[in-house]
């Protein structure tokens, strides 16, 4: 892990890294060292098979070199977990498998790409989607492809709101298509009595959000569904530099959005991506774009994130343990709260 | 039989995104450092609220 690296990163000698603005260019920054680690690491892994593993050693160098100027798959942090795991577990024809895999693994170079979750139970794609964003939950939920009503909807809905934040907050578009190279449409079960989800991102599907395309919250909602995931993805990138917070992952403290008790890394997340959904709510507002009932709407969910964050922000400041940089950048989240109150 | 010494072994400190060794935890090894993050799961309120 990088955690410990002396680097300075390019955007630690900007005069405010951690600021709570958006920033399209110092995404850009953070995805280099997110590919700069997962290179490095590979190359290393690779300096290591000996010879013990069938594999293209020219096709990988050749990806790796192009991973180096430009964006790569989110399933590429995916399979390169899985192939640590494999060499963990000895299963080196799993190893292999996974570097024959790894550059034929194609990149959207230009973000957002809109797509329905492959089948899980189908595609190799879909599966690995549906495992990297279920490693979070405590119980098992069903992840599945939208269907293409839904699918339709939803896509209208992420369309009217890039539109939205093109208007009122071109800032925090600009960081998104820079940040989201995937939006991955998938459903969850139906049945109230069923755990499911809204959205989801995790750190081993960088430059991945998937979002639950049965959700209907109109272009408001998506908006703060947008910031809200893309807020995680930029925590993630963050991380590669170290860890946000130094609780134990066993220490669970209740959270502001969802109903089970979290360890304190996602109390802290949901804490600061709120913070961002009341961000893009307010722009939008601010810029006098809004009316009638999206106004309304507009209006009211910003008053529940304001809520949503204090309750957040009192468990983080009461519990938290937070690292320089966690520090940094919380401080930034809760000074803009503070100066939109 | 399966055998007990790794065939390709890794320092756990040129890995990318996993949590350092050294915690004790043996699962430190092969998790992802940072997990998903999911919102408005729907799982019924707890009887007290």
């Amino acid at each position: 892990m990088n955690s410990g690296s002396t680097k300075t990163a390019p955007w630690q000698t900007s005069p405010n890294p951690y600021g709570f603005e958006p920033s399209a260019e110092r995404v850009r920054q953070l995805s280099r060292r997110m590919r700069s680690g997962l290179i490095d690491s590979l190359r290393y892994i690779v300096g290591q098979t000996n010879g013990q593993i069938e594999f293209s050693p020219e096709k990988l160098e050749q990806y790796l070199a192009q991973a180096a100027q430009g964006p790569v798959s989110p399933q590429a942090f995916c399979l390169y977990h899985d192939l640590v795991v494999a060499l963990e577990t000895d299963d080196l024809a799993a190893a292999s498998k996974l570097l024959n895999e790894l550059p034929d693994l194609q990149a959207p170079q230009n973000g957002p790409v809109v797509i329905d979750l492959p089948n899980p139970q189908k595609t190799t794609a879909g599966q690995r989607y549906a495992r990297f964003i279920e490693t979070d939950f405590s119980a098992g939920f069903a992840i599945l492809p939208p269907s293409p009503k839904a699918s339709a909807n939803c896509r209208a809905q992420i369309r009217d709101a890039f539109a939205l934040m093109d208007a009122g907050d071109p800032e925090l578009a600009a960081e998104i298509r820079a940040l989201v190279l995937e939006i991955i449409l998938a459903a969850g079960t139906e049945d109230p009595k069923k755990m499911t989800f809204d959205g989801a991102s995790a750190f081993m599907l960088w430059g991945a959000i998937m979002i639950n395309a049965n959700r209907n919250d109109g272009e408001i909602g998506m908006v703060q569904m947008l910031a809200h995931e893309s807020a995680h993805d930029l925590l993630f990138g963050f991380c590669a530099d170290g860890p946000l917070v130094e609780n134990s992952p066993e220490e669970l403290f209740p959270s502001p959005l969802r109903v089970d008790p979290r360890p304190m890394e996602g109390i802290y997340h949901a804490t600061f991506v709120t913070a961002r959904m009341h961000r893009a709510v307010k722009k939008l507002i601010d810029a006098g774009i809004l009316a009638g009932k999206s106004l309304e709407k507009a209006r009211k969910d910003l008053a529940e994130n304001a809520r949503l964050f204090a309750k957040g922000i009192d468990v983080v400041h009461r519990h938290g343990k937070l690292s320089p940089m966690g520090e940094a950048l919380m401080r930034g989240a809760s000074d803009y709260m503070a100066s939109a109150a | 039989m399966k055998s007990t010494t790794k065939q390709i072994k890794l320092d756990k400190t040129k890995l990318f995104g996993f949590n350092q060794a050294g915690s004790g935890k043996a699962q430190a090894k092969t998790r992802p450092m940072i997990g998903s993050k999911a919102v408005g799961s729907k799982l019924p309120p707890p009887p007290e609220d």
